[in-house]
């Protein structure tokens, strides 16, 4: 029983972790531009069959499509602001929302009628090795991409710290006038944004596709799980999305261990549920408070 | 070193500014005055290229400036200090000032930040603390420097003292009048006739989004229109 407990603890750590990395994008984003990319779990759906396309055509370790992946993303993230969000920035931004859902209808919909409705995973040789914690066995993938995703989130905290683009990036979310007239083009740091955002997506999309199964229809799973992450990490918090993404991961994988049927899979949206009546700042508030 | 010729602004329909002409000379301060909602505010913010002019133009050193972007205005040398004390309140102290050398070379910039810290002392003690934390003559203070940092030609000042106690409004009189000593041009606008018309040779008077009066500091005093549009 404890055995259990312990494996799920990991489980739910590593998962965790992807993703946290997963929506940290998503939370860059909300936090210069106030919008909330109702796209992004399409998106990275889009990278995910990327990969799947790649790992087709070339038979190489798909971890290594990243290098290809992350800057087509990243492009694709630039090409989105400058090309749909910029024209409307002054405009409701309900606007926005609606355009970014009508994006993930259109990607789900394209991903259909390129690849089918079949369900697809991509082999890689890492599936098959394994590394044991506390005796129990994760795939060299699952680790693989807990660790690019442990590193990278650490690699980003401290560019948000320490860096000009980062504190620049915190100013613009402090007080847009101000960064205006201390000369900073808001909108270079908001399409760079994006570009970030959805370029991340490349990095952790060949790992997370060994892992799960692919079908054209996930994205907005991925989209509400990210939203779940962000809204209780408290919307635009970093360190909050990081810890978000832990707990989220930790239920996730407590929860189909001990409840029954799919109870588990909706352990996070019960927190959710209890973030938003008990702590509705989510835990960057709780963070703020101590 | 300003020249704006018969400038108009409008939102949306609204024309909130009508014909409005104003030159400042290089190394001069003038002061800015008129009541609320004279358009003071609103002139500021089309020089820094905020708001749109949808008519008649604005040059800085012999180019027109009109309708550039932000960015573009700030590269020039032209900073604004906008009303109500816009702190970026989750940075810190160093952090506010570091990005307003955002423009300038990271070598550079070190340099600024230095000169300005080490002449003012009571920033120095201050610059690892979160602005958010100051007291509002220290954050006024902040945003002044922030300012100072990226090396400004024109200073453009809107309502630096409002909700600000006597002492701390003494400190930022006494700031500008160091930074105005060293040699920035500076346009002002402020409600306190009588501080700003001590600071500045010259003025215009605001009301109603037109200049109705120009002259210089003495002219302005003795026309006692205190009443009506000085206070």
């Amino acid at each position: 029983m404890i055995g259990l407990v312990i494996s799920g603890l990991v489980q739910g750590i590593l998962t965790g972790l992807m993703l946290a990395f997963l929506t940290v994008g998503m939370t860059l984003i909300y936090r210069i531009s106030r919008l909330t990319n109702f796209a992004h779990g399409s998106l990275f759906v889009v990278a995910m069959y990327l990969t799947f396309a790649l790992s087709r055509s070339i038979d190489i370790n798909p971890l290594l499509f990243a290098l290809v992946i992350t800057p087509l993303m990243a492009c694709l993230g630039w090409a989105l602001y400058w090309g749909l969000i910029h024209p409307i920035r002054t405009r409701h931004h309900l606007l926005a929302v609606q355009l970014l859902l009508g994006l993930s209808f259109v990607l789900d919909a394209s991903i259909l009628i390129g690849f089918g409705g079949d369900l697809q995973s991509v082999e890689s040789p890492f599936n098959s090795r394994f590394v044991h914690i506390l005796g129990t066995g994760f795939t060299m993938t699952t680790m693989i991409g807990a660790s690019i995703s442990l590193v990278g989130l650490g690699v980003l905290a401290l560019a948000i710290q320490w860096s000009d683009f980062g504190r620049h990036l915190r100013a613009v979310a402090n007080d847009n006038l101000a960064a205006r007239l201390a000369g900073l083009s808001v909108e270079r740091l908001e399409g760079l944004t994006w570009a970030l955002g959805v370029g991340m997506l490349g990095i952790i999309a060949p790992p997370m596709s060994s892992i799960v199964t692919l079908t054209p229809d996930i994205g907005l799973q991925y989209t509400v799980l990210s939203l779940v992450i962000l809204i209780v990490g408290g919307m635009g918090s970093l360190v909050g999305t990081i810890f978000a993404g832990l707990v989220v991961g930790i239920a996730q994988s407590l929860g189909l261990l001990f409840l029954p049927g799919s109870f588990g899979a909706l352990l996070p949206y019960a927190l959710l549920v209890g973030v938003l009546m008990l702590r509705p700042g989510g835990f960057a508030a709780l963070l703020v408070r101590s | 070193m300003l020249d704006i010729a018969q400038l108009s602004v409008s939102y949306g329909k609204i024309e909130v500014l009508h014909d409005v002409s104003m030159h400042i000379a290089h190394n001069e301060c003038v002061a800015l005055l008129g009541p609320n909602n004279a358009g003071k505010t609103t002139l500021l913010r089309a020089i820094s290229g905020l708001v749109p002019a949808h008519s008649g133009s604005i040059r800085f050193a012999d180019a027109d400036i009109r309708n550039q972007r932000s960015d573009q205005i700030v590269a020039q040398g032209i900073i604004q200090i906008p009303e109500g004390r816009h702190i970026f309140a989750g940075l810190s102290v160093e952090e506010n000032l570091l990005v307003g050398g955002a423009r300038l070379k990271p070598r550079a910039r070190r340099r600024q930040l230095d000169k300005l810290l080490d002449a003012l002392p009571l920033l120095a003690e201050l610059r690892a603390r979160r602005a958010g934390t100051l007291s509002g003559g220290q954050q006024q203070l902040v945003v002044i420097c922030r300012a100072l940092m990226a090396e400004p030609r024109l200073l453009l000042i809107d309502e630096p003292t409002l909700g600000l106690s006597p002492v701390a409004i003494d400190d930022v009189f006494t700031t500008l009048r160091n930074v105005h000593g060293a040699g920035t041009t500076i346009l002002l606008s402020e409600q306190n006739a009588e501080l700003s018309l001590e600071l500045c040779s010259r003025g215009y008077v605001m009301a109603g989004g037109r200049i109705v009066l120009e002259g210089d500091s003495a002219q302005l005093k003795a026309a006692a229109l205190g009443e009506v549009y000085l206070t």
